[in-house]
Protein backbone atom coordinates (compact mmCIF):
# COMPACT_ATOMS: atom_id res chain seq x y z
CA UNK A 1 0.00 0.00 0.00
CA UNK A 2 1.30 3.34 -0.89
CA UNK A 3 1.05 6.13 1.68
CA UNK A 4 0.02 9.46 0.43
CA UNK A 5 2.80 11.99 0.83
CA UNK A 6 1.50 15.01 2.69
CA UNK A 7 2.64 18.34 1.34
CA UNK A 8 4.75 19.97 4.07
CA UNK A 9 3.90 23.49 5.11
CA UNK A 10 7.07 25.55 4.76
CA UNK A 11 5.80 28.36 6.96
CA UNK A 12 7.07 28.51 10.49
CA UNK A 13 4.87 30.00 13.17
CA UNK A 14 6.71 33.00 14.62
CA UNK A 15 4.20 33.85 17.31
CA UNK A 16 6.05 32.18 20.22
CA UNK A 17 9.25 33.87 19.13
CA UNK A 18 7.54 37.27 19.11
CA UNK A 19 6.13 36.53 22.55
CA UNK A 20 9.54 35.81 23.90
CA UNK A 21 11.02 38.92 22.27
CA UNK A 22 8.33 41.06 23.77
CA UNK A 23 9.19 39.72 27.21
CA UNK A 24 12.89 40.38 26.72
CA UNK A 25 12.26 43.91 25.45
CA UNK A 26 10.05 44.66 28.44
CA UNK A 27 12.69 43.28 30.78
CA UNK A 28 15.44 45.44 29.35
CA UNK A 29 13.23 48.49 29.22
CA UNK A 30 12.48 48.21 32.91
CA UNK A 31 15.95 47.26 34.08
CA UNK A 32 18.10 49.78 32.28
CA UNK A 33 18.55 53.48 32.60
CA UNK A 34 19.06 55.42 29.43
CA UNK A 35 19.75 58.81 30.89
CA UNK A 36 22.54 59.67 33.25
CA UNK A 37 21.36 61.60 36.27
CA UNK A 38 21.53 65.37 36.11
CA UNK A 39 23.79 67.17 38.48
CA UNK A 40 24.39 70.59 39.85
CA UNK A 41 27.97 71.44 40.64
CA UNK A 42 28.63 73.55 43.68
CA UNK A 43 31.78 74.77 45.31
CA UNK A 44 31.55 75.72 48.96
CA UNK A 45 34.04 78.00 50.69
CA UNK A 46 36.61 76.29 52.92
CA UNK A 47 36.25 76.76 56.63
CA UNK A 48 39.97 77.39 56.99
CA UNK A 49 39.71 81.01 55.94
CA UNK A 50 38.93 83.61 58.54
CA UNK A 51 35.27 84.08 59.32
CA UNK A 52 35.65 87.83 58.77
CA UNK A 53 36.96 87.52 55.23
CA UNK A 54 34.20 85.18 54.28
CA UNK A 55 31.24 87.27 55.26
CA UNK A 56 32.62 90.46 53.82
CA UNK A 57 29.93 91.37 51.39
CA UNK A 58 29.29 94.78 49.96
CA UNK A 59 26.13 95.42 51.92
CA UNK A 60 24.75 97.86 49.37
CA UNK A 61 24.49 95.11 46.79
CA UNK A 62 23.60 92.28 49.14
CA UNK A 63 20.32 90.43 48.77
CA UNK A 64 19.59 88.01 51.58
CA UNK A 65 17.16 85.17 50.95
CA UNK A 66 15.69 83.42 53.97
CA UNK A 67 14.18 79.98 53.36
CA UNK A 68 11.57 79.07 55.93
CA UNK A 69 9.35 76.10 56.65
CA UNK A 70 6.37 75.18 54.45
CA UNK A 71 8.17 76.41 51.31
CA UNK A 72 8.00 80.05 52.37
CA UNK A 73 10.68 82.49 51.21
CA UNK A 74 11.58 85.93 52.50
CA UNK A 75 14.17 88.38 51.29
CA UNK A 76 15.69 91.71 52.20
CA UNK A 77 18.13 93.99 50.49
CA UNK A 78 21.06 95.71 52.11
CA UNK A 79 22.43 95.55 55.62
CA UNK A 80 21.11 93.05 58.18
CA UNK A 81 20.60 96.02 60.56
CA UNK A 82 17.90 97.47 58.27
CA UNK A 83 16.37 94.08 57.60
CA UNK A 84 13.30 94.66 59.78
CA UNK A 85 12.00 97.45 57.55
CA UNK A 86 13.11 95.82 54.31
CA UNK A 87 11.94 92.27 54.63
CA UNK A 88 9.26 90.93 52.28
CA UNK A 89 7.74 87.58 51.61
CA UNK A 90 8.04 86.15 48.09
CA UNK A 91 7.06 82.84 46.51
CA UNK A 92 8.76 80.10 44.49
CA UNK A 93 7.65 79.63 40.90
CA UNK A 94 6.74 76.04 41.73
CA UNK A 95 4.61 77.09 44.68
CA UNK A 96 1.12 78.49 44.59
CA UNK A 97 1.09 82.24 44.99
CA UNK A 98 -1.31 83.47 47.61
CA UNK A 99 -2.25 87.10 48.09
CA UNK A 100 -0.38 89.77 46.19
CA UNK A 101 3.13 88.43 46.66
CA UNK A 102 5.86 88.80 44.09
CA UNK A 103 7.85 85.81 42.93
CA UNK A 104 11.46 85.35 43.96
CA UNK A 105 12.27 85.14 40.26
CA UNK A 106 10.81 88.56 39.56
CA UNK A 107 12.56 90.16 42.54
CA UNK A 108 15.98 88.76 41.68
CA UNK A 109 15.65 89.70 38.02
CA UNK A 110 14.85 93.25 39.00
CA UNK A 111 17.73 93.36 41.47
CA UNK A 112 20.20 92.22 38.84
CA UNK A 113 21.19 95.03 36.44
CA UNK A 114 23.23 92.58 34.34
CA UNK A 115 20.29 90.23 33.73
CA UNK A 116 19.39 91.43 30.23
CA UNK A 117 22.99 91.56 29.09
CA UNK A 118 23.80 88.08 30.34
CA UNK A 119 20.55 86.70 28.92
CA UNK A 120 21.44 88.12 25.50
CA UNK A 121 24.87 86.49 25.65
CA UNK A 122 23.23 83.19 26.52
CA UNK A 123 20.62 83.28 23.73
CA UNK A 124 23.29 84.36 21.22
CA UNK A 125 25.40 81.42 22.31
CA UNK A 126 22.55 78.97 21.93
CA UNK A 127 21.84 80.28 18.43
CA UNK A 128 25.51 80.00 17.48
CA UNK A 129 25.74 76.52 18.90
CA UNK A 130 22.66 75.44 16.95
CA UNK A 131 24.13 76.92 13.78
CA UNK A 132 27.36 75.03 14.43
CA UNK A 133 25.67 71.63 14.66
CA UNK A 134 27.66 69.19 12.59
CA UNK A 135 30.81 71.25 12.53
CA UNK A 136 34.05 70.11 14.13
CA UNK A 137 34.10 69.41 17.83
CA UNK A 138 36.96 71.84 18.34
CA UNK A 139 35.01 74.70 16.80
CA UNK A 140 32.04 74.05 19.10
CA UNK A 141 34.30 73.87 22.14
CA UNK A 142 35.82 77.21 21.18
CA UNK A 143 32.34 78.76 20.99
CA UNK A 144 31.54 77.33 24.41
CA UNK A 145 34.76 78.57 26.00
CA UNK A 146 34.22 82.06 24.60
CA UNK A 147 30.64 82.05 25.87
CA UNK A 148 31.61 80.98 29.38
CA UNK A 149 34.19 83.69 29.69
CA UNK A 150 31.85 86.43 28.45
CA UNK A 151 28.92 85.09 30.43
CA UNK A 152 30.80 84.88 33.72
CA UNK A 153 32.23 88.33 33.21
CA UNK A 154 28.79 89.82 32.58
CA UNK A 155 27.28 88.01 35.55
CA UNK A 156 29.81 89.29 38.05
CA UNK A 157 30.44 92.80 36.77
CA UNK A 158 30.25 95.76 39.14
CA UNK A 159 26.81 96.51 40.49
CA UNK A 160 25.47 92.97 40.29
CA UNK A 161 23.87 91.70 43.48
CA UNK A 162 25.57 89.40 45.92
CA UNK A 163 23.01 86.89 47.05
CA UNK A 164 23.25 85.33 50.49
CA UNK A 165 21.08 82.25 50.88
CA UNK A 166 20.19 81.48 54.47
CA UNK A 167 18.08 78.37 54.85
CA UNK A 168 16.49 77.67 58.22
CA UNK A 169 16.62 74.14 59.57
CA UNK A 170 12.97 73.60 58.76
CA UNK A 171 13.33 74.35 55.06
CA UNK A 172 13.78 71.43 52.69
CA UNK A 173 16.43 70.34 50.23
CA UNK A 174 13.99 71.08 47.43
CA UNK A 175 13.81 74.73 48.55
CA UNK A 176 17.58 74.99 48.43
CA UNK A 177 17.80 73.48 44.95
CA UNK A 178 15.03 75.73 43.68
CA UNK A 179 16.81 78.79 45.07
CA UNK A 180 20.06 77.69 43.41
CA UNK A 181 18.09 77.27 40.18
CA UNK A 182 16.90 80.86 40.48
CA UNK A 183 20.56 81.93 40.61
CA UNK A 184 21.04 80.27 37.22
CA UNK A 185 17.78 81.60 35.81
CA UNK A 186 18.40 85.15 36.97
CA UNK A 187 22.04 85.08 35.84
CA UNK A 188 23.41 85.80 39.27
CA UNK A 189 27.15 85.21 39.49
CA UNK A 190 27.85 85.77 43.14
CA UNK A 191 26.00 83.78 45.77
CA UNK A 192 26.77 81.92 48.96
CA UNK A 193 24.92 79.52 51.22
CA UNK A 194 25.41 80.36 54.87
CA UNK A 195 23.63 79.18 57.98
CA UNK A 196 21.03 81.53 59.39
CA UNK A 197 22.15 83.57 62.39
CA UNK A 198 20.15 84.63 65.43
CA UNK A 199 19.60 88.19 64.25
CA UNK A 200 18.09 87.03 60.97
CA UNK A 201 15.96 84.43 62.72
CA UNK A 202 14.61 87.12 65.06
CA UNK A 203 13.86 89.47 62.15
CA UNK A 204 12.07 86.67 60.37
CA UNK A 205 10.01 85.70 63.42
CA UNK A 206 9.02 89.30 64.10
CA UNK A 207 8.02 89.86 60.50
CA UNK A 208 5.90 86.72 60.43
CA UNK A 209 4.02 87.94 63.51
CA UNK A 210 2.97 91.10 61.67
CA UNK A 211 1.51 89.21 58.74
CA UNK B 1 -19.09 36.39 -18.16
CA UNK B 2 -17.65 34.31 -15.43
CA UNK B 3 -18.29 35.02 -11.77
CA UNK B 4 -15.49 36.13 -9.52
CA UNK B 5 -14.36 33.40 -7.31
CA UNK B 6 -14.24 34.38 -3.66
CA UNK B 7 -10.79 33.65 -2.38
CA UNK B 8 -10.60 31.87 0.92
CA UNK B 9 -8.84 34.26 3.37
CA UNK B 10 -5.68 32.96 4.89
CA UNK B 11 -5.90 33.21 8.66
CA UNK B 12 -2.20 32.71 9.10
CA UNK B 13 -0.57 36.06 9.87
CA UNK B 14 3.06 36.44 9.01
CA UNK B 15 4.90 37.28 12.22
CA UNK B 16 8.34 37.68 10.64
CA UNK B 17 8.31 41.52 10.32
CA UNK B 18 7.09 41.84 13.89
CA UNK B 19 9.86 39.58 15.02
CA UNK B 20 12.34 41.74 13.11
CA UNK B 21 11.16 44.91 14.79
CA UNK B 22 11.31 43.29 18.19
CA UNK B 23 14.84 42.15 17.61
CA UNK B 24 15.80 45.69 16.66
CA UNK B 25 14.22 47.09 19.80
CA UNK B 26 15.92 44.48 21.89
CA UNK B 27 19.31 45.30 20.42
CA UNK B 28 18.69 49.00 21.00
CA UNK B 29 17.90 48.60 24.67
CA UNK B 30 20.82 46.24 25.17
CA UNK B 31 23.26 48.68 23.61
CA UNK B 32 21.90 51.99 24.84
CA UNK B 33 21.10 51.09 28.40
CA UNK B 34 23.18 50.51 31.44
CA UNK B 35 21.82 48.40 34.23
CA UNK B 36 20.32 50.38 37.06
CA UNK B 37 22.32 49.75 40.17
CA UNK B 38 20.19 49.05 43.18
CA UNK B 39 20.08 52.08 45.41
CA UNK B 40 20.37 51.68 49.16
CA UNK B 41 17.35 53.89 49.75
CA UNK B 42 14.54 55.13 47.58
CA UNK B 43 15.17 58.81 47.02
CA UNK B 44 13.18 61.29 45.00
CA UNK B 45 15.62 63.93 43.91
CA UNK B 46 14.34 67.49 43.41
CA UNK B 47 13.95 68.92 39.92
CA UNK B 48 16.46 71.40 38.61
CA UNK B 49 17.06 73.19 35.33
CA UNK B 50 20.74 72.31 35.51
CA UNK B 51 21.50 69.91 32.65
CA UNK B 52 25.08 68.92 33.40
CA UNK B 53 25.51 65.17 33.17
CA UNK B 54 27.52 63.35 35.79
CA UNK B 55 30.22 60.98 34.54
CA UNK B 56 29.37 57.35 35.18
CA UNK B 57 32.53 56.18 36.94
CA UNK B 58 34.48 57.03 40.09
CA UNK B 59 31.62 58.48 42.04
CA UNK B 60 31.06 58.37 45.74
CA UNK B 61 27.36 58.96 46.29
CA UNK B 62 26.01 60.11 49.61
CA UNK B 63 22.38 59.02 49.90
CA UNK B 64 20.27 60.89 52.38
CA UNK B 65 16.88 59.32 52.94
CA UNK B 66 13.82 61.09 54.20
CA UNK B 67 12.07 59.89 57.28
CA UNK B 68 8.74 58.29 56.43
CA UNK B 69 5.82 60.64 56.06
CA UNK B 70 7.98 63.74 55.96
CA UNK B 71 8.41 63.69 59.73
CA UNK B 72 11.05 66.35 60.30
CA UNK B 73 11.95 65.21 63.81
CA UNK B 74 12.74 61.62 62.78
CA UNK B 75 16.33 60.74 62.04
CA UNK B 76 17.14 60.13 58.37
CA UNK B 77 19.60 57.49 57.18
CA UNK B 78 22.84 58.28 55.42
CA UNK B 79 24.48 55.77 53.10
CA UNK B 80 27.77 55.96 51.25
CA UNK B 81 27.88 54.18 47.91
CA UNK B 82 30.98 53.70 45.84
CA UNK B 83 30.56 52.53 42.25
CA UNK B 84 33.93 50.83 41.94
CA UNK B 85 34.06 47.23 43.18
CA UNK B 86 37.87 46.79 43.51
CA UNK B 87 38.11 49.96 45.57
CA UNK B 88 35.20 48.86 47.73
CA UNK B 89 37.06 45.62 48.47
CA UNK B 90 40.24 47.46 49.29
CA UNK B 91 38.33 49.82 51.55
CA UNK B 92 36.34 47.08 53.24
CA UNK B 93 39.57 45.27 54.12
CA UNK B 94 40.97 48.21 56.01
CA UNK B 95 37.81 49.74 57.40
CA UNK B 96 38.06 48.17 60.86
CA UNK B 97 41.47 49.73 61.44
CA UNK B 98 40.14 53.28 61.09
CA UNK B 99 39.49 55.03 64.38
CA UNK B 100 35.86 54.85 65.51
CA UNK B 101 35.08 52.38 62.74
CA UNK B 102 35.94 49.34 64.89
CA UNK B 103 32.32 49.30 65.95
CA UNK B 104 31.13 48.48 62.44
CA UNK B 105 29.81 44.92 62.45
CA UNK B 106 31.35 42.26 60.22
CA UNK B 107 27.95 41.65 58.61
CA UNK B 108 27.80 45.29 57.58
CA UNK B 109 31.25 45.06 56.02
CA UNK B 110 30.26 41.92 54.12
CA UNK B 111 27.12 43.69 52.99
CA UNK B 112 29.26 46.66 51.90
CA UNK B 113 31.36 44.38 49.71
CA UNK B 114 28.25 42.93 48.16
CA UNK B 115 26.05 45.97 47.68
CA UNK B 116 28.82 48.62 47.64
CA UNK B 117 26.76 50.68 50.10
CA UNK B 118 27.39 51.28 53.75
CA UNK B 119 25.19 52.97 56.30
CA UNK B 120 26.95 55.48 58.52
CA UNK B 121 25.93 56.61 61.95
CA UNK B 122 24.26 60.01 61.88
CA UNK B 123 24.43 60.42 65.65
CA UNK B 124 28.19 60.27 65.45
CA UNK B 125 28.23 62.98 62.78
CA UNK B 126 26.21 65.26 65.03
CA UNK B 127 28.50 64.55 67.99
CA UNK B 128 31.58 65.12 65.85
CA UNK B 129 30.34 68.51 64.67
CA UNK B 130 29.96 69.60 68.26
CA UNK B 131 33.44 68.54 69.29
CA UNK B 132 36.78 70.19 68.64
CA UNK B 133 38.34 69.95 65.21
CA UNK B 134 40.35 66.83 65.93
CA UNK B 135 41.04 64.02 63.50
CA UNK B 136 40.79 61.32 66.17
CA UNK B 137 37.13 62.04 66.84
CA UNK B 138 36.15 62.12 63.18
CA UNK B 139 32.92 60.32 62.42
CA UNK B 140 32.70 57.18 60.29
CA UNK B 141 31.35 59.37 57.52
CA UNK B 142 34.50 61.51 57.43
CA UNK B 143 36.85 58.58 57.99
CA UNK B 144 35.45 56.62 55.08
CA UNK B 145 35.47 59.55 52.67
CA UNK B 146 39.01 60.46 53.67
CA UNK B 147 40.07 56.85 53.18
CA UNK B 148 38.49 56.71 49.70
CA UNK B 149 40.30 59.91 48.79
CA UNK B 150 43.59 58.41 50.00
CA UNK B 151 43.04 55.27 47.93
CA UNK B 152 42.41 57.39 44.83
CA UNK B 153 45.49 59.50 45.49
CA UNK B 154 47.61 56.36 45.83
CA UNK B 155 46.24 54.96 42.57
CA UNK B 156 47.00 58.22 40.79
CA UNK B 157 50.47 58.44 42.28
CA UNK B 158 51.23 54.88 41.19
CA UNK B 159 49.86 55.50 37.69
CA UNK B 160 51.98 58.64 37.41
CA UNK B 161 55.06 56.65 38.44
CA UNK B 162 54.46 54.08 35.74
CA UNK B 163 53.56 56.54 33.05
CA UNK B 164 53.91 60.30 33.55
CA UNK B 165 51.20 61.01 30.95
CA UNK B 166 48.60 58.81 32.56
CA UNK B 167 45.21 60.44 32.95
CA UNK B 168 44.22 61.00 36.54
CA UNK B 169 41.24 59.23 37.96
CA UNK B 170 39.21 61.85 39.62
CA UNK B 171 36.92 60.91 42.47
CA UNK B 172 33.74 62.92 42.57
CA UNK B 173 31.44 63.22 45.49
CA UNK B 174 27.73 63.43 44.80
CA UNK B 175 24.88 64.02 47.19
CA UNK B 176 21.57 62.41 46.38
CA UNK B 177 18.96 63.57 48.76
CA UNK B 178 15.20 63.54 48.84
CA UNK B 179 13.13 66.60 48.04
CA UNK B 180 11.67 66.70 51.51
CA UNK B 181 14.85 66.20 53.48
CA UNK B 182 15.07 69.00 56.02
CA UNK B 183 17.91 71.44 55.50
CA UNK B 184 19.33 70.61 58.94
CA UNK B 185 20.40 67.18 57.62
CA UNK B 186 21.86 68.62 54.43
CA UNK B 187 23.71 71.16 56.52
CA UNK B 188 25.20 68.36 58.62
CA UNK B 189 26.43 66.56 55.50
CA UNK B 190 27.76 69.75 53.88
CA UNK B 191 29.53 70.91 57.04
CA UNK B 192 31.09 67.48 57.57
CA UNK B 193 32.39 67.58 54.00
CA UNK B 194 33.71 71.06 54.58
CA UNK B 195 35.62 69.85 57.66
CA UNK B 196 37.57 67.38 55.56
CA UNK B 197 38.28 69.90 52.80
CA UNK B 198 35.87 68.41 50.31
CA UNK B 199 34.49 71.65 48.99
CA UNK B 200 33.48 70.67 45.48
CA UNK B 201 30.71 68.24 45.02
CA UNK B 202 27.67 67.48 42.92
CA UNK B 203 24.05 67.61 43.90
CA UNK B 204 22.05 65.04 41.96
CA UNK B 205 18.78 66.29 40.55
CA UNK B 206 16.07 65.38 38.08
CA UNK B 207 15.83 67.43 34.90
CA UNK B 208 13.18 70.11 34.85
CA UNK B 209 12.59 72.44 31.91
CA UNK B 210 13.24 76.17 32.18
CA UNK B 211 10.05 77.98 33.10
CA UNK B 212 8.66 80.04 30.23
CA UNK B 213 8.36 83.75 30.84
Amino acid sequence: MKTKQKKMNARVDFTPMVDMMMLLVTFFMLCTTLAKPQTMEIAMPTNKTEEKNRSQVDTKEAVTILLDENNRVFYYKGKPADAASNIHEVYFLSGKPSGDLKSLHEVLKKANPAYEKAEKIRTDYEARLNAAVGSAKGAREAIQAEFEEKFNEAKSEKGTPQVIIKPTDASTYDNLIETLDEMTLCNIGKYVIVPIDEADQATLDNYKKTL
Amino acid sequence: MGRFKIKKADLFIDMTPMSDVMLLLLTFFLMAGTFTKPEPVQVQAPGSISDIKIPSTDILTIYVSTPKGGNVAAVPDIYLTLDNAPIVNQLAGGIKKLPLCGKIKQEDIDEFKKSQSIKVSIGEMVADRGSQDDATTDSQFKQIIKQVRTIYNDINKKAKGDNPDATERNLRIAIKSDKNTPYSTIKLVMNSLQDIQENRYNLLTELKSRPTE
